[in-house]
């Protein structure tokens, strides 16, 4: 099958900016980068473009965060998700039914009420709802765990194959070359500049090198002689076989550790973490999260009991210590930039595409990703964002 | 005609007890035991479901007994998506067929393959991209359509509820109960191992049960291919080292070496110290336009119903091979009343008598079956069920249309090799050394082995010898 968006040429010798990762991150810099002019562009993967994170996420979408940081960074993609059918010219099948995040003990009630009054003050679209309001936007939810919660009407999901061969295939219009099967074995640096990569396909030189690499984006940085402190972990999902609709909005769960939505065609998809992170680069699911995300759905949705699992996935995510992304240029070494350390990558691309292909062609990079540069993690600035749903460090989720 | 066989040349057959089922309000019946895709087959249905975009209609006969593909799955007493030529028929069970309005022979729905050049795959991601509102709407009467009426039944939630039956250590797990399978269960068993045999059939076999040619027997004798593996199944059960789930399925193989299976009683967690993938092949469809009409079978399936269920997939027949095994297959349909209206074979007169000339001793012509060699499938006719093929000549100069209400396809296997597909990713296995003919170093780990369909092996007694010898070499490896 041909890939979208692949190039038909074979892989130059130079280019103004290669870009390591075909994923969402990737390509969604690129075609930022081509927009603003920046078309002599590789994409190159060793693998297929979103064979990654890209393409193993819960597909789900919302910007009601609990820091400046990241709700301004995820507004901003909110905004261009809702529009980035149109922009790309591709239905990516972005569904705004609506997200909640589901409080299930009056300790998260609280917090879900507090977070609510922080996004006000962020000028964030979210609303407190109770945990009857949380039982009528989710009529199959089990009342037991739907104590209330944080609801934004206008976010959602979308289909996360489509966004990556949208944006792999408005890029190539544009100019830029997605090479896949290539694997970066080096990064050149000499005086303190990056010069290009070395591939099994030969040398490329570029004054630019962007690592967007998700999983292996440790090993890249560590190439260029980057310390980047993050550690791969796996995540875990499942689908079901279609189902009557009865789910209509993304939901998550800070009890389970979850978060799940139905798509269009009735399949239900959803994931949940153990609360400590699983530090592993495999992507084989393992038995005993299987066991434990059908337990924990059912629970959460008595109707899925009895229903048939279709397919089971893992995917790798590449975390800092304060679980926020690494976005920017690295002070060490010029033109190598990363986008990376990415847990809510899928959702995050939009904005990042356009904000970091900006400060490239810019020179400074814009306010909304200026807090994720990894000088933070260098320094131990880290950023306090309380409202994720993941697995962190001591057994708590963060 | 009667599709049903009376007095097969060949196949001992010990018909079962009548039974009655309601089928969209009709009382149809069949023979307790068999699939009830047969009973529906021989009562004339010939439309068993409609694709999932398109809705083309999809009959019996692709890879039936392994429910791999969806074209049978029916809804049997409201619960949606059963496989029918995996289910045994008990009599008195009401069956319907899904995904079509107001029913699945004359489905409107079915309009939509008329205009399937306006919705050519990927349609969804042009749809409405310019208006996220209209966007919004389609993809809510799209999951309507979709997964409407699809509601789990009381029954299926009771049995998703049952307690697992726990964890289980053995020292070899055999998952396929074929040839290959229970020539290893056996091997390891005689040299002292505690063996459990998985296998998803009703009875162990796989598919040399429905094989009425004659095998190669390791003593050099020759024997019908049902006998032998009946013979080597009633060994296994018999033997005190081997335990046989039968109506079971691997679920996967998981890190840490967990076989979770799933059997008719629950789930049983194994943890086997060795593992042999016996899990044979797929038969391969050819690419033609029509190549899924309802008539259009694999040649696997048409022995299934023929010489196991001792049902005629149709009365005039086009096998199109590439293989001894299409020629075989033609000779036994022959042998119960189905006429042969051509043999198909895209290979030169030489090569194709070659592989002809086991099953038709004093050669094609001489049988009086039209023997097209050199020649193409171009398209099936008909709709809702097949009513004629189109072949070439290769050379393009000539062109015939034939006549016939079923078409067999024997063109080839494919490993079912999905259970160590599923370890690739952890580095255990590789793709590149490949599993075809693997004795334990085709990139496979130490106590881990592959034999018969599942290695690339498809002839009946190369895969018998191969999984004696893999068992054996299993039973003598130490972690």
């Amino acid at each position: 099958m041909a890939i979208p968006g692949a190039a038909r040429t074979p892989l130059r010798r130079s280019y103004d900016a290669v870009i390591v990762g075909a994923g969402v991150q990737g390509l969604a810099l690129a075609y930022e980068l081509a927009k603003l002019g920046v078309r002599d562009v590789a994409v190159l993967d060793r693998s297929y473009p979103g064979g990654g994170g890209s393409g193993r996420n819960g597909e789900m979408i919302r910007s009601a965060f609990g820091s400046r940081e990241w709700s301004g960074l995820f507004d901003e993609s909110l905004r261009r998700w809702r529009t980035l059918s149109a922009e790309l010219d591709f239905n990516v099948l972005f569904s705004g039914s609506g997200y909640l995040v589901l409080a299930s003990t009056p300790e998260q009630v609280e917090r879900c009420r507090a977070d609510v009054v922080r996004q006000a003050e962020l000028g964030l679209r979210s609303e407190f709802v109770t945990g009857e309001e949380a039982r009528k936007i989710v009529p199959e939810v089990n009342p037991d765990l739907a104590l209330g919660g944080v609801y934004q009407d206008h976010a959602g999901f979308a289909h996360h194959d489509a966004v990556v061969w949208g944006y792999a295939r408005a890029a190539a219009r544009l100019g830029v070359e997605l090479h896949t099967g290539v694997t970066v074995t080096g990064v050149d640096v000499a005086g303190g500049a990056v010069r290009g990569v070395r591939t099994d396909k030969g040398t490329v030189s570029a004054p630019i090198v962007v690592n967007a690499a998700g999983g292996a984006a440790r090993r890249i940085a560590d190439m260029a002689g980057v310390d980047l402190p993050t550690r791969t972990c796996r995540l875990e999902m499942i689908v079901t076989e279609s189902v009557a609709p009865f789910l209509r909005p993304a939901l998550a769960t800070l009890d389970l550790l979850g978060y799940c939505h139905q798509t269009a065609r009735g399949e239900f998809v959803g994931g949940t973490e153990l609360p400590v992170p699983d530090i592993s680069d495999s992507l084989n699911g393992t038995y005993d999260l299987l066991l434990d995300m059908a337990a924990k759905f059912v629970r959460l949705l008595p109707r899925l009991a009895g229903v048939r699992l279709l397919r089971h996935w893992a995917g790798l995510v590449d975390q800092s210590e304060d679980l926020s992304p690494v976005i920017g240029p690295v002070p060490e070494v010029s033109g190598f930039y990363l986008t990376c350390g990415w847990v809510y990558g899928f959702m995050g691309a939009p904005a990042t595409g356009a904000l970091l292909a900006r400060g490239i062609h810019d020179g400074v990079m814009p306010e909304l990703i200026r807090p994720f540069s990894v000088t933070r993690l260098h320094e131990g600035r880290f950023i306090e964002e309380g409202a994720l749903v993941v697995a962190a460090e001591e057994g708590n989720a963060a | 005609m009667n599709l049903r066989i009376t007095g097969h040349p060949a196949a001992p057959y010990a018909r079962a007890r009548r039974v009655g089922f309601t089928f969209e309000g009709r009382t149809l019946h069949g023979y307790e035991g068999e699939p009830v895709a047969t009973a529906l087959h021989a009562a004339g249905v010939r439309v068993l479901s409609r694709s999932f975009k398109y809705h083309r209609p999809r009959g019996i006969g692709l890879t039936c007994g392994a429910p791999s593909c969806p074209n049978c799955q029916l809804t049997i007493d409201g619960q949606y998506g059963v496989p029918g030529c995996a289910t045994p028929l008990r009599g008195g069970e009401t069956v319907r067929r899904e995904r079509s309005w107001p029913s699945a022979d004359r489905d409107l729905f079915g309009l939509i393959d008329r205009f399937s050049a306006f919705v050519p795959a990927g349609f969804q991601f042009r749809l409405f991209r310019r208006s996220p509102r209209l966007a919004h709407l389609a993809e809510r009467v799209m999951g309507l359509v979709a997964g409407g009426a699809r509601e789990v039944t009381p029954d299926a939630i009771a049995r998703a509820a049952r307690p697992g039956l726990g964890h289980r250590r053995t020292a070899l797990a055999v998952v396929g109960g074929g040839a290959a399978g229970l020539a290893a269960a056996l091997a390891a068993a005689d040299a002292g191992m505690e063996v459990i045999l998985v296998d998803q059939g009703e009875e162990p076999g796989g598919t040399l049960r429905a094989e009425t040619g004659p095998v190669r027997t390791p003593d050099g004798g020759q024997t019908p291919g049902f006998a032998l593996v009946a013979g080597l199944a009633a060994r296994a059960a018999a033997h005190p080292s081997i335990e046989v789930l039968a109506g079971s399925t691997a679920l996967g193989w998981y890190e840490g070496g967990v076989l979770p299976v799933h059997t008719p009683a629950g789930v049983l967690t194994l943890r086997p110290e060795r593992l042999l993938v016996a899990t044979g092949d797929y038969d391969q469809p050819l690419l033609f336009p029509g190549n899924d009409r309802p008539g259009v079978m694999l040649a696997g399936a048409v022995q299934r119903l023929i010489n196991v269920d001792h049902v005629r997939p149709g009365h005039r027949a086009v096998v199109v091979t590439a293989d001894p095994h299409g020629y075989a297959v033609a000779a036994q349909l022959r042998a119960v009343g189905v006429e042969i209206v051509a043999l198909v074979d895209a290979r030169g007169e030489a090569e194709a008598g070659a592989d002809a000339a086991a099953s038709f001793p004093s050669g094609v012509a001489a049988s009086g079956v039209p023997h097209l060699t050199g020649h193409t499938v171009r398209e099936a006719l008909g709709r809702r069920r097949v009513t004629g093929l189109v072949v070439q000549h290769r050379n393009g100069a000539r062109i015939v249309r034939l006549s016939c209400d079923v078409v067999v396809v024997s063109a080839g296997r494919r490993p079912a090799e999905e259970l160590l597909l599923q370890r690739l990713y952890h580095g255990d296995i590789t793709l590149d050394a490949g599993f075809g003919g693997a004795s334990g170093d085709g990139g496979l780990p130490g106590g881990v082995a592959v034999a018969g369909g599942a290695a690339g092996v498809t002839d009946p007694a190369a895969a018998l010898d191969m999984g004696a010898e893999e068992g054996a070499r299993l039973a003598r490896w130490s972690p």
